[in-house]
């Protein structure tokens, strides 16, 4: 029953009443309960892993005291490699695994110039975020690059990355739960979990109690890399291309989510159910809010208000369970 | 080139400007759009125009705009809404689009301002439930989505940019340039493609350079 | 008590550091006995911290030796001086507030069952039995931190001192920033090592402290051994007036 204990310590329990909230409001206040249309549920289902599944490793990264700029950067390069192999002839299987290695190579990059030069990594991820993506405009010139006669609809590879289960579950969230549940043992069930945290909530400490520390963070940055490769392929098979403007927006978003979910900035604390919980809320928020019909024209105001009144309510929480 | 200032020639000490005039290309778009309609018996007096844009504020979006309403008075449309995309993200653009089409079923027309709006909008009207021609919908580019909805019949047309030849232009007319001074403005764009043999031809003329 | 005549347990020798331009350490020797509980003091700066640091494994010396139980030993990591039995609680505390006690305690060491993950049966256990040993009563091993006195939270790293059979504990300054009551706990877990015969090394700048648990008294300043005093051969007035002669001597 730790985890439950875990759950409230970690202030993933107010996250998890405001979605309560949200989604019994967005439920019973939408015009004809759309938000709970199926037509809905299964296009937030397939569309939110995309941000979801790198939120999930950035959350894991926030909490060793780190963040990721450069999965904007990273995310879209994978997918060019990806899609780059497909069209030398390479079967979408072994594409799809040099994408995830190019990510680990990436994120492992991140981690060494970080733990290295012992710069903050928002400098340092800005760096290769920059670096990356210019590489990548150079090397793509920004064309888009169709996959869906490499990768056709229907078939195996298809169906595993943006298909359905049944005749409506999306696979992505499929997907989504899987890193959760994986990343969420590592975190607070394996022994490598504990460093995280400890990493992040007394470098010094961790250090002297024996825990190699770069070696961690250099760990978590690499799981960032992974998952940005495995979404960067999950994205082009459902858009059926390459897009130089994949990821874009996705650093910060992905910072949000898991701020709303009650990580940290400081590191050391946050929690998987909390991010998993931060990374529905952002797009039920935004989607819900459609449905609503309010004006669309304005609607990242209302993002940004909830994200602030997130972090408001997390460190006033807080600071009453201390 | 590619993207003109809003004022054109006025609003910016450029020598002339080589790309699709992006009023005039909207404008042949929304008309090619809304005569489907009519084609269909849809009383246009009633229609509702949603435009989603990845950058609202942005001046191809706003030109853009501009040019569909100038086509909607002629037709006589009022009803419109232009919807903030979220940026150039593709989920985000398919998140939002499928949205508004679930929350908006009076919508008549989908129009894609740019290019990834407008590659997203087959996925969203399959996503929103929408048989082939339900909406009629279109935008610019032809990014690899736009045609496979053209050919499912999901997009009605899409405006091609011609970027070849706004290429081959710039080339030419600085050589015109050097030699006799000479700065023509050159209108490439505008080249409506609604048929899966227009984009045949497109795939056809792309890598020969014609296009 | 009369130990010295044995082996020492450690002995550090002709120890030098130099943090870039700052000469910290100006050939040191240092050595502590089985069972014995030395007092070091000395002003701010004198390199007190630095010199456990060096045996704890968080610095390298610059140059010198350390022997443990009469071996030459290299410890160049913080798990090289732990694999060896030397166990520091630190005056930066070495806890991380927002963790539980348990997992604390076990930091670094999980122990764990198949596939790396972290028996928590065993680790909740051990914890509340390590704490129950000093005379610590918690509520439950999966508090975190934060949610504890100054007190118990020196004992819950002096605790993870006990629990790991350490040899040697080092305490810097663990009653730094202490109330009069939490300072007699921890204190008490110093006597309750002492009984289970630890050595200690225990540094403060509260010469009363020190006095008080410590059977001989190691004086530095400015990177240099300047006194070396048993017990018996001395006052907590003598042992101040040495630190600050110290202090201003050349
Ligand atoms: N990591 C470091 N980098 C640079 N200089 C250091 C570092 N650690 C200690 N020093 C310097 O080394 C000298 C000795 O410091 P040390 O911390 O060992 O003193 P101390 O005796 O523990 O003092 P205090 O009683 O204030 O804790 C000081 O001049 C200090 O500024
Ligand atoms: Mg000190």
């Amino acid at each position: 029953m730790e985890w439950v204990r875990n759950f409230l310590r970690y202030r993933a329990a107010n996250t998890f009443l405001v979605f309560i909230g949200l989604v019994m409001f967005f439920s019973l206040l939408t015009p004809n309960y759309l938000f709970v249309d199926r037509r809905n549920l299964a296009a937030l289902g397939k569309l939110f892993p995309d941000l979801g599944v790198v939120a999930l490793g950035v959350g894991v990264l926030m909490i060793c005291g780190e963040f990721d700029l450069s999965v904007s950067s990273v995310l879209p390069f994978c997918s060019y490699v990806f899609v780059r192999l497909l069209y030398r002839g390479f079967a979408p299987f072994w594409a799809f695994w040099a994408a995830l290695g190019v990510g680990a190579l990436l994120g492992l990059l991140n981690g060494l110039i970080t733990v290295k030069t012992k710069m903050p990594s928002f400098i340092t991820t800005l760096g290769t975020m920059m670096f990356w993506r210019g590489v990548l405009y150079i090397w793509s010139k920004m064309m888009p690059a169709g996959i869906r006669n490499l990768v056709p609809s229907g078939s195996l590879f298809e169906r595993t990355f943006a298909g359905t289960v049944g005749s409506f579950f999306p696979v992505q969230a499929l997907w989504f739960a899987l890193f959760a549940v994986i990343l969420g043992i590592l975190l607070h069930y394996h022994r490598f979990g504990n460093w995280i945290y400890a990493t992040g909530d007394n470098r010094d400490a961790a250090r002297a109690m024996g825990i190699n520390t770069d070696l961690v963070k250099t760990a978590c940055f690499m799981i960032v890399g992974v998952l940005c490769g495995f979404s960067a392929c999950m994205q082009a098979v459902r858009i059926g291309s390459f897009a130089a403007t994949q990821g874009i927006g996705f650093e910060l978003r992905a910072i949000a989510a898991c701020v709303v979910g009650g990580t940290s900035l400081r590191g050391g604390v946050g929690s998987m159910p909390g991010i998993v919980l931060g990374a529905l809320t952002i797009p039920i928020l935004d989607n819900g809010l459609i449905l609503l019909r309010v004006p669309v024209f304005g609607i990242s105001a209302f993002i940004g208000i909830a994200t602030i009144l997130f972090v408001v309510l997390n460190s006033y929480v807080e600071r009453k369970t201390r | 080139m590619n993207n003109d200032d809003s004022e054109g020639a006025v609003g910016n000490p450029r020598l002339c400007y080589i790309g699709q005039s992006e009023k005039a290309a909207a404008y042949r778009l929304a008309r090619r759009l809304f005569d489907e309609a009519k084609a269909k018996g849809i009383d246009l007096s009633k229609a509702h125009v949603a435009m989603a844009a990845e950058v609202p504020g942005a001046n191809y979006a706003k030109i853009r705009a501009s040019g569909i309403l100038e086509a909607m008075k002629e037709y006589g449309i009022t009803s419109y809404e232009i919807i903030d995309a979220g940026g150039l993200e593709m989920t985000t653009v398919e998140a939002r689009e499928t949205a508004y089409l679930l929350a908006h079923p009076e919508t008549t027309f989908l129009i894609g301002l740019g290019g990834i709006c407008t590659d997203r909008l087959t996925a969203s009207l399959k996503a929103a439930g929408k048989q082939p021609g339900e909406i009629i919908a279109g935008g610019f580019d032809t990014t690899p989505d736009t045609l496979a909805g053209i050919k499912e019949g999901y997009v009605t047309a899409t405006i091609d940019q011609q970027q070849y030849l706004q290429g081959y232009f710039a080339v030419y007319v600085l050589y015109l340039y050097n030699k006799y001074g000479f700065t023509p403005n050159i209108d490439t764009g505008g080249y409506l493609v609604d048929s899966p043999e227009k984009i045949a031809l497109i795939e056809k003329l792309s890598p020969e350079h014609i296009r | 008590m009369e130990r010295q005549n044995g082996e020492p347990l450690v002995r550090m020798v002709n120890i030098h550091k130099w943090f870039g331009r700052v000469y910290a350490l100006r050939g040191v020797d240092f050595e502590v006995y089985r069972g014995e509980t030395v007092g070091l003091i000395g002003d701010n700066g004198a390199g007190k911290s630095t010199l456990i640091k060096i045996l704890s494994g968080y610095h390298q010396a610059d140059q010198g030796e350390i022997y443990f139980e009469g071996q030459k030993v290299r410890i160049s990591s913080p798990r090289d001086a732990r694999k060896l039995g030397i166990e520091t609680v630190y005056q930066e505390q070495a806890l991380a507030p927002n963790l539980s006690i348990a997992r604390n305690i076990f930091m670094g060491r999980e122990p764990v069952r198949r596939w790396g993950i972290i028996d928590r049966k065993v680790m909740n256990e051990e914890s509340m039995k390590a704490l129950a040993n000093l005379g610590l009563r918690l509520r439950s091993p999966d508090l975190p931190v934060v949610t504890l006195s100054g007190g118990e939270r020196q004992g819950v790293a002096i605790a993870r001192a006990l629990h790991f059979k350490a040899k040697l504990v080092i305490l810097d300054e663990p009653t730094v920033a202490l109330s009069v009551k939490e300072v007699e706990e921890v204190l008490e877990f110093v006597r309750q090592l002492q009984r289970e015969g630890i050595s200690v090394i225990f540094i403060t700048h509260n010469l009363y402290h020190a006095y008080d648990i410590a059977e001989r008294f190691v004086v530095m300043a400015r990177g240099k051994k300047m006194a070396d005093v048993k017990k018996k051969d001395t006052s907590p007035e003598e042992l101040s007036q040495l630190v600050i002669k110290s202090a201003f001597a050349e």
